[in-house]
């Protein structure tokens, strides 16, 4: 009861902060901070529910939640089905995670668009913009975590990944897996407060968590958390990223080009100075 | 007689006595593969990519990336170095190709650039990086895409020049010749920017790619070896060329093509022994020599010593020994070289671990193939009308071709 | 990145250097092996003996045939030969303002007008050494004049001719020792008018500089040079 009560307040807080947050901001023009999800593996159930949330909420096809089976091979999200949920057996016994787009802080993929289709919010989630987007698929070869899916079968072809539910955040109200979790493993607020929360649980708890948060540091961070009972790499997530956004890969490249712009034309006219014989 | 069948070269009258009568075997073989090139694009775009392709999710990039864009403008890298070559350290030897060389580069930008266009999945919105609608300035996309298309107009001067000869506009040929060395200048910039932009493309896929490919440095090394990837492709279509075009040579070109064939080799050699030294570094810096003994290993070896040292040699001992044979097959061996450097770094090492690997469809190689036919009939049609391997018109060379005058002499 | 232990990030700086030091050297020894064609190529003309004194001014290069006019012929096959002016004759007129060569498909007669240099104001004929027809010119010395005298046996070459009686006209000119004895009188012929203070060569050594003929006689040096080149009126 004492848990359920701290996540209500909590989840007060976090509507409260939403809306009174934009308003502060509107009026004192102070930077709005990024929203997260905090992913709680040892709560979990594995019903899915979250995945048909999701579908329902984008007009995705609905995923048969009778069906067992898919429980049997690990899967990726596809271009109909924003987020899945996998079994793991691990050492500490069976472990449900959900995956999706980790909307991270520094994206690869809103780096490497160029025409800025994929777009990092200011409240936090990276979205794809229709509009704007070529299909040449450099975000996906960009994305550490292979996220973005393509329509190869339709010659009006999108890109499908996870966006937070960024409208309806933009609303004040929850992300459709957040709001459908029955068994609270899904926790929605200002990053600031889950990374505390998740610090808090692990404190509190030092024998059921594995000691550490999963999507914090890795690749610079991002929005959604996870906790676990067991290692990471257990549970199919990449453990080999590093801590350094993948955009600050492309920066020493980037940095040169206007500096290359400057010298070379200076140098070549230089040179064809020099050789001229007259 | 000769001067005036180059006279005639200027007006395109010298076109009509050069209609071919007879289909020669490449026509025989391109039309057809043109013609299905056009049937699989048209239903690519009716029904998507993978309609065509073996592209997936694993695989967003293919062979039409791979292949066209990437391998085609390192092969194109042969007009950036002749042109620094002729017109901005003066190696006046090299001046009877560089109009052939612009050429191809400019077509090859054209096509194989162009086959990005047929790669994309939303085409239509093109258009978007291009008019400000929203630059994403931090993509190295946006620059090999704002690259392509500058490069294109600025080989499109370069060779404008030629084409004023070809129509006899006497002024506008003076007023493009005086833009050359700007397009040079600004040519150079943009290709070391390009050819190593292609490469900084794959830094973001530092996951992804094999350890022993991937590197911080892979740009420096996609524009070191788009010097020699560019001047063995120019001895390759050079030799081709002067097979083909044999009676539009200028008898210049013709005397000193060999000559010309042994510098470039030089060059080559050159440019692949500093390379060499730079894959070593990189190996080196990246503490990945332990992977060596692995399959993919092995695979490294083979593209660095078989089809970047071998070559390096025979071009030393080729130009040493002016042995053309040795040269030109030094030349093949490097263009297959950067092939499987290109298709490594794209397809090959990018995800070697996957279950499910890629193997471009026949309709992939098929529309590749005929963009590369279709690239071909166009540098035909131009060389057999303007003055590309034949000598310009007289009243474009100069003050230095005043005819001489004869002289009585004494008994 | 643990943050839990030592990770040295420029491990292998040391290893580098020591790669870069490798190049350096082997840089060097491949330079030296691609440029060794060049080298030879110009140790085999120096070492063709000129006079029997230690010093030679102009040099002549092995293998070709000289006129006396100061052109060169050098066969290349069977059906074409190179033709161009000797270094007696480009350091004797220095660097031209533009070179007048014949048009490709034009006629030559040996004694000849061959082709013409416009040196200031003046023009200068040089003779053809053998008639025939001209199937080439080389356009990189129509574009830098200063090649035919930078490299006048090799690429300051200047026409290539189809000649019309080969053997017949080849007995005409100089070859070997009986070239190297014509040099030797050219050479003496210009020291001759070297005896007043002009500065421009050591009677005892170096090499003379370029446009002997205008240093010597900067008014009506044409006349000079016309007797050498056998083009007095």
């Amino acid at each position: 009861m004492k848990r359920r009560e701290f996540l209500a307040a909590l989840g007060a807080v976090a509507d409260a902060a939403l809306v009174g947050g934009r308003a502060q901001a509107a009026v004192s023009g102070e930077k709005t901070e990024f929203f997260g999800v905090l992913v709680d593996t040892t709560r979990c159930l594995g019903c899915r529910t979250c995945e048909a949330a999701c579908a329902e909420a984008h007009g995705l096809p609905q995923p048969d939640l009778s069906d067992s089976a898919v429980f049997d091979h690990e899967r990726t999200t596809s271009e109909t089905q924003w987020t899945v949920v996998n079994r793991y057996d691990t050492s500490a016994g069976e472990v449900f995670v959900k995956r999706q787009c980790m909307h991270c802080n520094q994206p690869a993929c809103a780096s490497a668009c160029l025409v800025k289709a994929m777009y990092k919010t200011t409240e936090g989630p990276v979205i794809w913009r229709e509009n704007k987007c070529m299909g040449c698929r450099f975000c996906m070869v960009s994305c550490p975590f292979d996220i973005p899916k393509f329509e190869y079968s339709s010659p009006i072809p999108k890109i499908q990944k996870c966006v937070l539910c960024w409208e309806r955040v933009r609303e004040g109200k929850q992300p459709a897996c957040v709001e459908s979790c029955p068994g609270e493993a899904l926790l929605f607020g200002k990053k600031r407060d889950i990374l505390e929360e998740a610090r808090t649980r692990i404190y509190q708890n030092p024998t059921e968590y594995v000691h550490e948060i999963y999507g914090e540091r890795e690749v610079g961070g991002g929005a959604w958390l996870y906790l676990a009972a067991a290692p990471f790499e257990e549970l199919g997530f990449r453990t080999d990223l590093g801590d350094r956004p993948y955009p600050e890969l492309t920066t020493g490249f980037l940095y040169a080009v206007p500096l290359v712009f400057i010298l070379w034309p200076a140098a070549l006219l230089g040179m064809s100075y020099a050789t001229h014989e007259e | 007689m000769k001067a005036d069948l180059n006279q005639l070269g200027a007006k395109g009258v010298l076109a009509k006595g050069w209609t071919r009568k007879r289909f020669t075997l490449f026509d025989v073989l391109s039309i057809p593969i043109m013609a299905a090139g056009a049937v699989i694009l048209f239903i690519r775009f009716t029904k998507g990519l993978g309609a065509v392709t073996n592209l997936s999710q694993d695989y967003p990039w293919g062979l039409w990336i791979g292949f066209d864009v990437i391998t085609g403008v390192a092969f194109a890298g042969g007009a950036y170095v002749l042109t620094f070559m002729v017109y901005i350290l003066r190696m006046e030897k090299y001046h009877p190709i560089v109009r052939a060389t612009v050429l191809n580069g400019f077509l090859a930008y054209v096509f194989y650039a162009g086959a990005l266009l047929l790669d994309l999945g939303r085409p239509w919105n093109v258009i978007n990086p291009i008019i400000g609608n929203s630059f994403g300035v931090s993509s190295v996309l946006f620059l090999v895409a704002w690259h392509f298309m500058l490069y294109m107009i600025t080989e499109l001067i370069e060779f404008s020049p030629a084409i004023a000869e070809w129509l006899g506009l006497k002024k506008l040929r003076k007023i493009l010749a005086s833009l050359t060395l700007g397009a040079v200048i600004f040519g150079i910039t943009l290709s070391t920017l390009h050819q190593s932009g292609l490469g900084a493309l794959f830094l973001m896929a530092k996951g992804k790619l094999h350890p022993l490919w991937y590197s911080e440095f892979i740009p420096v090394l996609f524009f070191v070896s788009s010097i020699f990837a560019g001047l063995s492709m120019v001895i390759f279509e050079g030799s081709i060329s002067h097979r083909v075009f044999h009676h539009r040579l200028s008898p210049a070109l013709r005397l000193s093509h060999d000559e010309i064939l042994i510098g470039l080799a030089k060059g080559a050699a050159g440019a692949m022994f500093a390379y060499l030294f730079l894959k070593i570094l990189v190996l080196i810096h990246g503490q990945n020599w332990h992977l060596l003994g692995t399959s993919m290993g092995y695979w490294y070896l083979t593209e660095v010593v078989a089809l970047v040292v071998l070559p390096c040699a025979l071009f030393a001992y080729g130009s040493r020994m002016r042995s053309l044979p040795v040269i030109k097959a030094a030349a093949i061996l490097t263009l297959i070289g950067i092939i499987v450097n290109r298709l490594n770094v794209s397809i090959i090492a990018y995800k070697w671990d996957a279950p499910v690997r890629y193997v471009p469809t026949w309709m992939e190689v098929e529309v590749t193939l005929a963009i590369i036919a279709a690239e071909i009939w166009v540098f035909r049609w131009v060389v057999n009308r303007m003055p590309v391997l034949s000598e310009s018109p007289l009243w474009a060379r100069g003050e230095t071709a005043r005819p001489r005058r004869r002289y009585l002499h004494a008994a | 990145m643990e943050a839990f232990s030592y990770v040295d990030i420029f491990a292998t700086k040391g290893i580098e250097y020591i790669i870069v030091i490798c190049f350096l050297l082997a840089l060097l020894a491949f330079w030296r092996a691609m440029t060794a064609t060049a080298r030879e190529a110009v140790a085999s003309q120096q070492r063709f003996p000129l006079t029997a004194s230690a010093t030679h001014w102009f040099s002549l290069a092995d293998g070709l045939h000289y006129h006396q006019g100061h052109a060169w012929v050098k066969p290349e096959n069977e059906s074409t030969v190179k033709v161009g002016m000797d270094d007696f004759a480009q350091k004797l007129l220095g660097k031209p303002r533009s070179l007048k060569l014949p048009r490709v498909g034009e006629r030559l007669v040996q004694g000849e007008k061959g082709w013409g240099l416009d040196i200031d104001s003046k023009s200068i004929e040089i003779l053809s050494p053998l008639s025939g027809e001209v199937v080439a010119v080389n356009e990189e010395v129509l574009r830098a004049p200063e090649l035919a005298e930078r490299d006048p046996y090799g690429r300051g070459w200047l026409l290539a001719l189809r000649p019309a009686r080969l053997a017949a006209e080849i007995k005409n000119l100089l070859s070997g020792p009986l070239a190297a004895a014509w040099m030797e009188e050219n050479t003496e012929r210009l020291r001759s008018y070297l005896g007043g203070p002009v500065g421009i060569a050591l009677q005892d050594g170096g090499v003379p500089v370029s446009g002997i003929a205008r240093a010597l006689a900067p008014e009506g040096w044409e006349e000079i040079a016309r007797r050498f080149l056998l083009t007095e009126d």
